[in-house]
């Protein structure tokens, strides 16, 4: 009976790792992030990213500040959406990988990352390449992230472009609810990081309908090899949740979504210095979606002591469809055509 | 016929999807459902709070590291991290900044600016022997 119950065991054992094999192998084929790259720089969590660009390249290098809530390669999914490689076949392409924080880091402000991580990737560059200033895209949160740096720092950067990134948060949206009654206070006694499932839920909370909505488009459209293509690579990134550092979080909840302070120019770093959008000078470009739940388009607008050059371009998409979807190709050109002049 | 109820099925499918979804997106928009539900997590924190509390002194009846007292030495670890970054980067902007000094006030004396060109060690050296002499 004994020796019985071993072989099933035995038997279950191989099923199980027979399936998770098959598994782990369905996930290598979508890698994180198509572009060939190396790491150049390294600073606990954070490393700095180089992208590989055709030999003869050159040119104001670009570093890119992706999200701090979920990982960067949503900018480098597929070949036909890459932002990263259309950029790094124009200039030399750099960006910050946040890596995946733990509580190790749950101490640390939020103007770790918008100041001191930003600063320190942005030296090893010009000290690559002889430079003073770099160009910067920053995407979503990492937007937010790259502005607040512009500010700290204006003769570091040249030119900006801000990716569905909110800056006002006096109407953001859903969001904004959500943050507005957030226990905030009973996050930071009991909490050393926001975990990043439960990141990834609240954003499939906030549209109850998108999962039916995913296995619908699934449904009808599961024989077009592109679109499997785009689907898994999604699932892929969508499947890879990363947590966020318990008093950054604090501090974005507290600073930015309920009190707005960016905005109004009354955020300060832990170290004391003032993030002042009256000192920005990097030329602007605000690229904004205009279906955007995440970033909804009026939180995307400078504060108006913001005297820097700023031009708008809004692509009608979603905040996820404007780096992946069908007008993702518009919305990559006019970054680049931006940063070119 | 066939056609007729696979018509039908498709119609309800889609009043099924307007309904719920018109039903749902009120309820997450709902201030006072978000303002219950927060409530609700709120305890869940309070509770995983005093748990974790609780544990850490059991921990420390045992005469063991609990872990908050792990994590809080890995954070002390992080920042020794931070401050070693800075010190690298401090000294690395200085050399640099001695380097590109003698080149720029003499580059054709090359013989005289090369062992100029590394005071730091120099400096690093002197203050090693200075402190020698002091033991």
């Amino acid at each position: 009976m004994i020796g019985n119950m071993d072989t099933l065991v035995q038997h279950l054992d191989a099923i199980t790792e027979h399936v998770m094999r098959n598994t782990a192998g369905e996930l290598d084929k979508y890698p994180r992030g198509v572009t060939p790259r190396e790491e150049v720089y390294t600073a606990g969590n954070v490393s700095l990213l180089r992208f590989e660009s055709p030999l003869g390249v050159e040119g104001t290098p670009i570093l890119i500040i992706p999200s701090l809530i979920n990982r960067w390669y949503i900018l480098d999914v597929t070949e036909e959406t890459s932002f990263i490689r259309q950029f790094a076949q124009q200039r030399p392409t750099y960006l910050i990988d946040w890596g995946y924080p733990d509580e190790e880091v749950g101490h640390l402000p939020l103007s770790h990352y918008y100041h001191r991580s930003i600063k320190r990737a942005v030296r090893q560059i010009c000290r690559q390449h002889g430079i003073s200033q770099v160009d910067m895209l920053g995407y979503c949160i990492g937007g937010t992230l790259a502005y607040a740096f512009s500010c700290l720092e204006p003769d570091l950067v040249d030119h900006l472009v801000m990716l569905t990134a909110p800056i006002d948060f006096t109407d953001a949206g859903i969001f904004a609810t959500y943050a507005e009654h957030f226990p905030i206070e009973e996050f930071s006694a009991s909490m050393g990081k926001m975990p990043g499932w439960l990141l990834a839920f609240s954003f499939q909370f906030v549209q109850p309908m998108g999962v039916y909505q995913k296995a619908k488009m699934f449904h009808s459209k599961f024989e077009s090899e592109s679109f499997m293509k785009l689907y898994n690579a999604m699932e892929r990134w969508i499947a890879d949740p990363v947590s966020f550092p318990a008093r950054a979080y604090y501090e974005m909840i507290t600073d930015l979504y309920q009190k707005n302070l960016l905005a109004q120019g009354r955020l300060m770093t832990a170290e004391g210095r003032k993030v002042d959008p009256a000192a920005r000078r990097a030329k602007t470009l605000i690229l904004n979606a205009g279906k955007d739940h995440i970033a909804p388009l009026c939180t995307t607008a400078l504060p108006a002591s913001d005297k820097a050059p700023v031009s708008e371009v809004t692509i009608p998409s979603g905040h996820i469809g404007i780096t992946t979807g069908r007008n993702s190709k518009d919305a990559c050109r006019s970054a680049i055509d931006f940063l070119m002049n | 016929m066939f056609t007729m109820g696979e018509d039908m099925m498709k119609q309800w499918a889609e009043n099924w999807e307007k309904l719920m979804g018109d039903h749902l997106e009120k309820l997450v928009h709902n201030d006072k459902f978000i303002s219950e539900m927060s409530k609700s997590i709120a305890a869940t924190m309070t509770g995983k709070a005093f748990y974790s509390k609780a544990l850490d002194e059991q921990m420390a009846a045992m005469n063991l590291p609990s872990r908050t007292e792990i994590v809080k030495v890995l954070q002390k670890l992080t920042d020794i991290e931070e401050r070693v970054i800075d010190l690298t980067e401090r000294f690395e902007d200085y050399v640099d900044a001695q380097q590109s000094k003698p080149a720029a006030k003499s580059a054709p004396v090359a013989e005289k600016a090369a062992p100029e060109a590394k005071p730091a060690p120099d400096a690093a050296a002197k203050e090693v022997k200075a402190r020698k002499q002091k033991k």
